[in-house]
């Protein structure tokens, strides 16, 4: 029998999936909606911190790689894809997202990282230049002295602060509004859950006076 | 040896404080028909799913009692290893495809391949399969591009080709239109004829009563009522468990009351026709048909004759629409409605009703003609200033659900909306009370059956007191009680003076609620009359290929339309007929 | 009946996909060691390898829409941001040098390498064929399954995204007008999507037990990959000449 640990778990399994399908949901949703970030990893970061660390690395790294279509190289970006997921879900399972304060230092985790892993690839195999629109601004940096290296970091970190806080604060807001019982059910759940439920559950709602007049009564015509 | 064998099942879920199953003892013989019914939330689909096994290895939970499946003990066996026996179809189509299938050929192989099923006998069977289930033209299609009767269809032959003897049908046709819910039973039948062991949970009690052979009631988790249909249908109690009965026994007992009496209770309208021959009724002949309206058929003038002349509230004027691929949805669609009106609008999937409603409030904009409220053309407001004027309840509620408590979810949009808290308290609270949630205020809408959270979202809209509302859909997967509930809300939105448009398939629902009925077929309106002359428009039906309700199914049996729908009149002319 | 249990055609088409994978993947690497000149050889082999096997206008096609723009970016950016060397031209503050125009050469080749060899699976292998590779060779089922459904469940969910705008809309929720109220319409449609996404992975989950995906025993398909002890050769064959490739550049006894 398929035990809840199993990493081969349908339950989690199929937050791959999901995780990756969402990830070019709410990216297209950035778009249509003009706002000006990426938030294209929201779905991986979500299967991560429900699926635990290698749902989230598997998702993640699938989760940029399947954008090749629309980015050459996505392949090497998806490593770091694998990271954020991977981190998310140690984060998940080591109890970091009960409670605002937690949640606030998980996200700071998350951002450097990303931070330091974009800096880091687009430097070791592009030399810092990798195609997207903020090596401009790089560009222009280095032109007015800055040594390179810092030029790189500080324009990831601006790139990665507004887009990895909203993409981490979304899921954990999403989960807050999941019902307890569908979040029990992925494999990380019992270690999200936020108790901020108003009464205690109850199953069936009190008994309300029954509506008047009933179906099928072929009244007063 | 049983089919299925249950004794002493108990089970509850986790994080549940009430059981959901109790003390249930069930047999069902190899080869038999079972139908379940209750009410939402009886536990019907708990034990639909514990036969299936997923109940509680899926869903976790404390189970006691014993389960076995083909002599087979369920404790004994994994998830996995039930596929052999027991074939599982739910209602959602779009969750029950694979994911992994382009093809509809390929998705009907999937099953077949993981039970390690020889490539030549997976040809053999899938060929079978989609000649018998009429899916041969769709072979090659991708299944997600498919309507959502196609999808359930083929979700339903992808089980069948797996020739399990045990068949679990947990409510296959709520989402369906009569067409498609009629091709799923005949689909049932024929497995059942083949010898499969069915058991189907469902809501459509006429089709339960003709092809079950013997019906189980479930109610707060405990097994109720149980015998053939007949039995359970004319049980007294039958009703107060919340299930509805077949509609030629309301008919019947309307009779009665007229002092139309019958020695046999009618679980058909055919067995009711058939009841009034043997008493001396004559049935008409083919010949004397009445002639037939051109189509279309169009005078909703002469609904309005008792009514006060009010100016239109919502003009739609020569409208048709496109989609940017060119493809035409409406064409030259005209219709005009006054201020506190309540219409239904019936008609196939694909004839135009949803994209009608969105050209109404602004989801979509007319390639040509014009939508007009309160004399205002609608081309110059956002959608969502338009909502303000028109409120929508789509079809699926979990498109719009996301709050954290049923309470939170009514309260958001007239929050949005910048409205004073008294106010939006005052508005939640009515909308609570008149759709039956106040008692479940505080529970997360998704802890909540589907046909429950339909109601969150009507009342959502309801909170937003638009002039008008567009309902879709109200009545599907929804049991008595819903219905019921139902029926007051449209009855209080008309004495508030809203108007309501309601796209619907239960034809029978809107037999007994709307005094006005548009019918659409094709992207165009082919009828537009008060509903009592609806169903008689036979030219109209067929072009439509709708059911026709139980009422006029009984009475074009005997008169011709001028008995309409009034149940005195019918029972008059009964007796008028009867005592000559 | 309507997916060929071989595909007709050449031996490219035929290719075993996990064959085709490790040649690329040899292929790439080594790329990486070498350097741009490689991309004389490698750019056209594929070229050849994608329109033999019948796909060189798809191929063209992502290589013109998404290659290009971001491979000249590239090569602009790295040309003007390296100074160093012979000056080739200039205007204002911004120099054309020797050591950017290396710098750029290096770096584009470098993607346009990786970029190739993704294009080159793209156009070469099919997914369905691959994942059926991957089954024979005794991959879990399910770990195939992630792998298919991934790629096929995203214009699902895409779809989604625009009936959970309607629905949102028709709710008085504003979408256009200033950015305040577009960031103030993104929980209201990422929320339903996420929460009913979630709810589809227990129903999916559900379904896919009920078709057997988790029964124990061998799968078997319509689809057959022919896996010879040739296609194992190539790949052992390939992946020494890549390891030898790279030791041989690394130990400058061979520099292209």
């Amino acid at each position: 029998m398929a035990s809840k640990a199993s990493v081969f778990n349908l339950m989690g399994l199929l937050l791959i999936p999901v995780g990756v399908a969402l990830d070019f949901a709410l990216g297209g949703l950035a778009l249509t909606l003009k706002l000006p970030i990426y938030l294209d990893s929201v779905g991986h970061i979500l299967a991560g911190a429900l699926g635990g660390p290698v749902i989230g690395a598997v998702s993640g790294f699938l989760g940029v790689m399947t954008n090749s279509a629309f980015s050459a190289d996505a392949v090497v970006w998806a490593f770091q894809g694998a990271a954020i997921g991977l981190v998310v879900g140690l984060l998940a399972w080591a109890g970091l997202f009960k409670g605002w304060p937690k949640i606030v230092l998980s996200t700071v985790i998350i951002i450097v990282l990303s931070t330091a892993l974009s800096a880091i690839i687009s430097y070791a195999v592009y030399g810092g230049f990798d195609g997207y629109g903020i090596s401009a601004i790089r560009a222009a940096l280095v032109k007015t002295g800055m040594p390179l290296e810092l030029a790189i970091i500080l324009t990831a970190f601006v790139a990665e602060l507004i887009d990895k806080t909203l993409s981490v604060v979304l899921p954990i807001i999403v989960i807050g509004l999941m019902s307890e019982r569908l979040l029990y059910k992925f494999p990380m759940g019992s270690l999200l859950h936020n108790p901020q439920s108003n009464a205690a559950p109850q199953d069936e709602p009190t008994v309300v006076a029954p509506p008047t007049a009933g179906y099928g009564a072929y009244g007063d015509k | 040896m049983n089919a299925i064998e249950i004794t002493g099942l108990s089970f509850s879920y986790p994080l549940a404080n009430r059981p959901a199953l109790q003390e249930i003892n069930l047999s069902v013989k190899p080869g038999e028909w079972v139908s379940v019914v209750g009410a939402n939330g009886a536990g019907k689909s708990t034990l639909a799913q514990v036969i299936r096994g997923l109940v509680p290895h899926f869903s976790k939970g404390d189970l006691s009692g014993r389960v076995l499946v083909n002599g087979r003990d369920l404790a004994t066996l994994s998830v996995g290893e039930i596929t052999a026996d027991v074939g599982y179809v739910f209602q959602n189509p779009f969750t029950q495809l694979t994911g992994v299938a382009t093809t509809v050929y390929a998705e009907l192989s999937y099953g077949l391949g993981n039970m390690g099923v020889p490539p030549v006998e997976i040809r053999r069977r899938v060929d079978a399969m989609l000649e018998s289930t009429k899916l041969t033209k769709l072979a090659a299609r991708n299944p997600f591009e498919l309507s959502g009767g196609q999808q359930q269809r083929v979700a339903l032959a992808a089980i069948l080709v797996m020739e399990q003897p045990i068949l679990v049908i947990d409510e296959p046709t709520s989402q369906l239109d009569p067409e498609t819910t009629n091709a799923m039973f005949e689909l049932l039948a024929a497995a059942h004829s083949a010898g499969r062991t069915v058991v189907l949970i469902e809501h459509k009690m006429e089709q339960v009563a003709q092809f079950s052979e013997r019906v189980i009631m479930l109610h707060d988790g405990r097994l109720v009522l149980e015998g053939t249909p007949e039995q359970v249908f004319t049980d007294p109690q039958c009703e107060s468990y919340g299930v509805r009965l077949p509609e030629s026994l309301y008919l019947q007992r309307a009779l009665e009351q007229r002092g139309v009496l019958l020695p046999d209770k009618a679980l058909s309208v055919n067995n009711l026709v058939m009841q009034l021959v043997k008493l001396g009724m004559h049935p008409r002949t083919a010949k004397s048909e009445p002639a037939q309206d051109d189509v279309p058929v169009i005078h909703p003038e002469r609904f309005s004759t008792t009514q006060p002349v009010t100016p239109a509230l919502l003009e739609i004027d020569r409208v048709t629409f496109s989609y940017p691929n060119g493809v035409e949805a409406i064409h030259e669609v005209s219709l005009n409605l006054r201020a506190g009106e309540s219409v239904a609008i019936i008609g196939q999937n694909g004839a135009g009703k949803t994209t009608l409603a969105k050209l109404v409030n602004a989801l979509l904009r007319p390639s040509s003609g014009e939508v007009r409220i309160n004399g205002q053309s609608t081309a110059k407001w956002t959608a969502a200033e338009t909502a303000r004027r028109v409120g929508y309840v789509f079809q699926n509620p979990d498109d719009q659900i996301f709050n954290k408590s049923v309470y939170a979810e009514v309260e958001y949009a007239p929050k949005r909306w910048g409205l004073s808290e008294a106010e939006v308290r005052r508005r939640v609270v009515d909308a609570l009370h008149l759709t039956g949630l106040t008692g479940s205020q505080n529970l997360n809408p998704y802890d909540l059956p589907l046909s429950v959270r339909k109601f969150v979202t009507i009342a959502s809209t309801i909170a937003l007191d638009t002039d008008m509302v567009i309902f879709d859909e109200p009545t599907a997967g929804q049991d008595l009680r819903g219905l019921n509930r139902l029926i007051t809300i449209l009855r209080e939105l008309a004495a508030r003076g809203k108007t309501v448009i309601t796209i619907t398939h239960d034809m029978e629902f809107v037999s007994q609620n709307f005094s006005r009925t548009v019918v659409m077929t094709d992207r165009q309106i082919i009828a537009d009359t008060p509903t009592e002359e609806t169903f008689y428009l036979n030219e109209v039906l067929a072009k439509a290929m709708l059911d026709q309700p139980a009422f006029p199914e009984l009475t074009r049996n005997f008169f011709s339309n001028d008995i309409g729908l009034s149940m005195n009149a019918l029972a008059s002319a009964v007796v008028e007929q009867l005592g000559r | 009946m309507y997916e060929p249990i071989t595909p007709a055609g050449n031996a490219v088409q035929r290719a075993n996909p996990l064959v085709v994978v490790c040649l690329v993947l040899c292929c790439l690497i080594d790329g990486l060691f070498i350097g741009s000149k490689y991309l004389l050889f490698f750019f056209p082999t594929s070229v050849v390898v994608v329109a033999v096997a019948g796909n060189l206008k798809r191929y063209l096609a992502l290589l013109a829409a998404v290659m290009l723009p971001t491979a000249t970016l590239m090569f602009v950016l790295q040309l003007l941001a390296n100074e160093g060397g012979v000056t080739y031209w200039h205007w204002w503050i911004i120099r054309a040098t020797e050591l950017g125009f290396d710098n750029a050469i290096h770096y584009t080749a470098r993607f346009v390498v990786i970029g190739t060899a993704v294009f080159t699976l793209i156009c070469l292998v099919k997914l369905s064929r691959f994942t059926r590779a991957l089954e024979q060779c005794g991959v879990n089922p399910r770990v195939t399954y992630v792998l298919q459904a991934t790629v096929l469940i995203i214009p699902q969910m895409k779809k989604r995204v625009a009936v959970i705008l309607d629905a949102q809309r028709a709710r008085g929720i504003e979408t256009d007008a200033n950015l305040r109220v577009r960031m103030k319409a993104l929980l209201p449609v990422a929320a339903p999507l996420i929460l009913s996404a979630l709810t589809s992975v227990e129903e999916r989950a559900v379904s896919l037990e009920a078709r057997g995906t988790t029964l124990p025993g061998k799968r078997t398909s319509l689809l057959q990959v022919n896996n010879s002890t040739f296609d194992k050769v190539i790949c052992i064959v390939a992946v020494l000449i890549c390891g030898g490739v790279i030791i041989a550049v690394q130990a400058n006894w061979w520099m292209p």
